[in-house]
């Protein structure tokens, strides 16, 4: 049983103009119980909306058009698969009545019908996990750091006991120190509890430590599939090596960033034929008419005429 | 002024006063910018690296004549412009904000945004049309996008309309508050690059705030690294990347994962093991969380100090 | 703006509040012009039943009244007369009210402080306790209730202008005036302004139907207009001592009143919906 597999997906969402289609045809999956799936793009790609149909938490103006998302071979629609997802903003995910030890308790109490000593005693241990100390089992959300509430959300996803974890942009809202230990303790939940993780970002940076498989998504479509090293090491689609060549870098004195042209297409509005065409410096006449189909690469497979 | 300095601030501060809910007495200060000395020459980034807390937005702020410091001197171009701003200079000195969401007015169209400032200097409105016409070509927008709403733009195209109205009053100073931190990668890196091209046409000098050390390495000149209010380490980019002294310029610097899985990323971040409120402290201010404190560290504030050419550090461990 | 004018006609309630309206303005305008009747024409046909023939081109469409007046034409002159006053009233409060709420929101502090208090004074004021000692000082008439009616609702539309501009006041937008060197008073008009003015249109509408209600009800107990003056509440007030009698000269007055007052609810509250939740339906779904 994979413990995640994506098959020509397709999500629309309502619109004031009508059904829009925001996620198109995604292959996707993830093979190891330890395995972290990174789904990389910039804003308008569709990478929050499938991080959301794949923990099942499609709003009502959403629909799935055809495909599916199974989670150890359980469609997530189904009830029966058990996804967690953490979202950027842990403030507004916390209940700001509620102390850390009781919202992290609630969920041992409600969902494994703990005792409340059982559950606390549970909840502890969850905090410990996620390195924080034991007095902060009385603290309010509002007397916590950014880092601290991202924690206690780790937590909560812990105590949940899920199968698969989807995390969109969990670090994005924190400082890059923060980032750094909260990306370290997600990657420590993964490999030692043996949990996969969907983690869904814009940084491809961060992507090149935390991932082991990386989706790249531009403009709804999955455009590149590939394992880490193989990405970096010889990235194929040119809307990825343009995203790596616009990186500014910490480590290495740059002269100049390169650039694509244009913006990214807005849900509604993507082009004809390969939707990266309008941009891509190196689209010819087949590119602006024919939408390309998935050609397989080693472990992985990119979408691009080029390669056909 | 003498060597081209542009900008020059000595001992600037900015406390906001904490009070008490009942009797509204004042228990103690947030320390925002805690005695900043900065010189800017002409034609120079200067990059402000700091996380959030650290006071950069506040002393951008302040640059900009948008708040009031609570003391400490400003000079701009040799002119003490701390207590009174001439009216000559206020377009001389503007401001970029972080976010193009909001920073636009979502009822006027673009045009109006943009000759705003010209209005309120006082110019004839044709004529201050034709020069919003001319900054949004500059910024690589085009003549339609005078008749437009903010929200028919995508992100990017607003910064550059912001970026539009900050140049229409032909400043010599810009200030960037984190300029990109909204936008995608991609629209970044374009961003950045309209930045560079602007400021060599039009002979600016900018003070480049941002969290993102790899976005400050691309762009600036000089870094300096922010914290808790104080500048504790400033130079050039040669310098600090190449010798960071700071233990906090360290730790951040090895926050950055660079784009490359082969290279061994450990980030050395050490627990935070001080309470929040710095008001009471003597000491070095990052003392709480330095992994490398002796002594002396927690009892007196270190000053900030020139270790090597062009590069200064504000930290007990290195002594002239 | 015109697109947005025209979808809020799309929404119904809209719509028939503005036929109604029409309807009844019209039916106004076409008395006054070609009514055989004065509105304080007395006759001996008093107290006849609606659609009794009269001597004139008309009939008696909704009979006469305890002085022989065509009721038809009285309500229909009242008509004018009651939305006029509750023109008058909202455009006087609303203007002062608004005026009150930008600068007190704006300047906060003391200014902010002493205006509210002064509103929140003025607003505990019952309306018909002032009416009555405005009548008392300056006699009962109908540009007192109307003062009085002014004065207690000025706060409704300070409050509601301040909240808009305290919340418009931060935002970056502003900021971004401030440091393009723009005044306060530039700031205040060109951008807290035209955001609080949706808000201040919508309510004014839906005030415009208590301020009828409001005169009506003060020249029922006696305190507004005053004989022979057509005006639903003392014609419904005068009409009460025969009812017995004569059923049409108080039904008739009240109904007009009432689809007058429906069709400004419907107005009001179809603009209402219109500026909340259509803000609330965005296409801002994706991340």
């Amino acid at each position: 049983m994979k413990p995640l597999e994506v098959k020509k997906l397709t999500v629309e969402y309502m619109m004031y103009r009508g059904w829009v289609e925001v996620v198109s045809n995604a292959d996707l999956e993830i093979n190891e119980r330890d395995e972290i799936l990174a789904i990389v793009g910039e804003s308008g790609c569709g990478k929050t909306t499938l991080g959301l149909t794949i923990a099942g938490l499609l709003p009502s103006n959403a629909r799935v058009v055809h495909g599916y998302v199974k989670v150890f071979g359980k469609d997530v629609n189904s009830g029966s698969a058990k996804v967690a997802m953490i979202f950027q903003d842990a403030l507004t995910s916390l209940n700001p009545l509620l102390t850390v030890g009781d919202q992290i308790a609630e969920i041992y109490i409600h969902h494994f019908a703990m005792s409340k000593k059982e559950a606390f005693e549970e909840a502890m241990k969850r905090l410990a996990e996620v390195g924080l100390q034991a007095s902060f089992i009385n603290k309010y959300p509002h007397e916590l750091s950014g880092g601290q509430r991202q924690r206690v959300l780790i937590a909560m996803v812990i105590a949940l006991r899920p199968e698969l974890i989807v995390a969109d942009e969990p670090t994005t809202a924190l400082d890059v120190t923060t980032q750094a230990k909260v990306l370290n303790l997600l990657k420590s939940i993964v490999k030692g509890k043996g949990i996969p993780m969907v983690y869904i970002t814009h940084d491809l940076a961060l992507v090149a430590h935390i991932a082991d498989k990386i989706a790249v998504m531009y403009a709804g479509q999955v455009v590149e599939y590939r394992e880490k090293l193989a990405l970096f090491k010889d990235p194929l689609h040119l809307y990825t090596q343009a995203l790596l060549s616009s990186l500014p870098r910490v480590d290495v004195e740059l002269s100049e960033l390169r650039t694509i042209r244009g913006e990214p297409p807005v849900p509604g509005n993507f082009p004809k034929g390969c939707r990266f065409s309008p941009r891509c410096p190196k689209a010819f006449s087949r590119c602006f008419v024919e939408e390309p189909r998935i050609k397989n690469v080693g472990n992985g497979y990119v979408r691009c005429h080029l390669y056909e | 002024m003498s060597n081209g300095v542009l900008v020059k601030t000595v001992g600037l501060k900015k406390y906001y006063e904490v009070r008490s809910m009942f009797l509204k007495r004042v228990v103690g200060y947030v320390k925002a910018v805690d005695g900043v000395d900065l010189e800017i020459r002409r034609g120079e980034t200067l990059g402000l690296v700091g996380e959030s807390g650290s006071g950069k937005s506040t002393l951008g702020l302040v640059l900009a004549k948008l708040v009031e410091p609570t003391s400490g001197i400003y000079i701009f171009n040799g002119i003490d412009i701390t207590q009174r701003f001439p009216k000559a200079l206020r377009g001389k000195i503007r401001i970029v904000f972080q976010d193009p969401y909001s920073a636009l007015n979502p009822r006027l169209k673009i045009k109006e945004s943009v000759v705003e400032p010209l209005m309120a200097q006082g110019l004839d409105r044709d004529e201050a049309l034709e020069k919003a016409v001319d900054y949004l070509k500059l910024v690589g927008l085009s003549e339609e996008h005078l008749e437009v709403y903010p929200h028919m733009l995508s992100g990017g195209q607003r910064q550059r309309v912001v970026v539009a109205r900050a140049l229409i009053t032909e400043p010599e100073f810009i200030i960037l508050d984190e300029p990109t931190s909204m936008l995608d990668v991609s629209t970044q890196a374009q961003m950045l690059e309209l930045l560079k091209d602007v400021k060599v046409e039009k002979n600016l000098t900018y003070l480049f705030i941002t969290h993102n050390l790899a976005v400050a390495r691309y762009i600036s000149d000089t870094i300096a690294i922010m914290f808790a209010g104080q500048i504790v380490e400033i130079g050039t980019k040669n310098t600090i990347f190449n010798n960071p002294l700071h233990p906090y310029t360290k730790t951040l610097l090895s926050a950055y994962p660079p784009p490359d899985p082969e290279f061994q990323w450990t980030p050395e971040i050490p627990e935070d093991t001080s309470s929040i409120d710095s008001s009471y402290r003597q000491g070095c201010r990052y003392a709480g969380r330095c992994p490398l404190k002796i002594d002396d560290c927690l009892k007196s504030m270190p000053e900030l100090i020139e270790v090597e050419r062009s590069h200064s550090v504000r930290c007990h461990l290195y002594k002239t | 703006m015109a697109k947005a004018f025209r979808e809020l006609l799309m929404v119904k309630r809209v719509i028939y509040g503005i036929a109604i309206l029409t309807l009844l303005t019209a039916l106004s305008l076409y008395v006054i012009l070609f009514s055989p009747f004065e509105y304080d024409q007395i006759s001996y046909n008093v107290r006849l039943p609606p659609l009794t023939r009269s001597d004139t081109t008309w009939p008696y469409i909704f009979g006469t009244d305890n002085l022989g007046r065509d009721v038809f034409t009285r309500t229909f002159y009242a008509f004018i007369l009651d939305v006029s006053c509750g023109l008058a009233i909202v455009t006087l409060s609303g203007l002062v009210g608004l005026v009150i709420g930008l600068i007190s929101g704006y300047l906060g502090g003391f200014v902010d402080l002493i205006l509210m208090r002064l509103m929140d004074i003025v607003i505990s004021i019952p309306g018909f306790m002032l009416a009555i000692a405005i009548a008392a000082v300056l006699g009962s008439n109908i540009v007192n209730a109307i003062l009085a009616v002014v004065i207690v609702t000025i706060p409704i539309y300070a409050r509601l202008v301040r909240s808009v501009v305290l919340s418009v006041k931060e935002s970056l937008f502003v900021l971004a005036a401030k440091e393009a060197g723009l005044s306060d008073v530039r700031i205040v008009t060109r951008h807290i302004l035209p955001h609080a003015i949706p808000i201040f249109i919508t309510q004014a509408t839906m005030e415009l139907s208590n301020a009828i209600i409001y005169i009506a009800a003060l020249s029922f107990i006696g305190l507004g207009a005053q004989e022979p003056t057509p005006e639903w509440g003392l014609m419904i007030s005068m009409a009460r001592r025969y009812i017995r009698e004569a059923w049409w000269p108080a039904l008739f007055p009240g109904l007009v009143m009432f689809l007058t007052v429906l069709s400004f609810n419907l107005i009001g509250d179809g603009l209402r919906d219109y500026l909340d939740p259509k803000k609330r339906l965005s296409f801002r779904v994706l991340g």
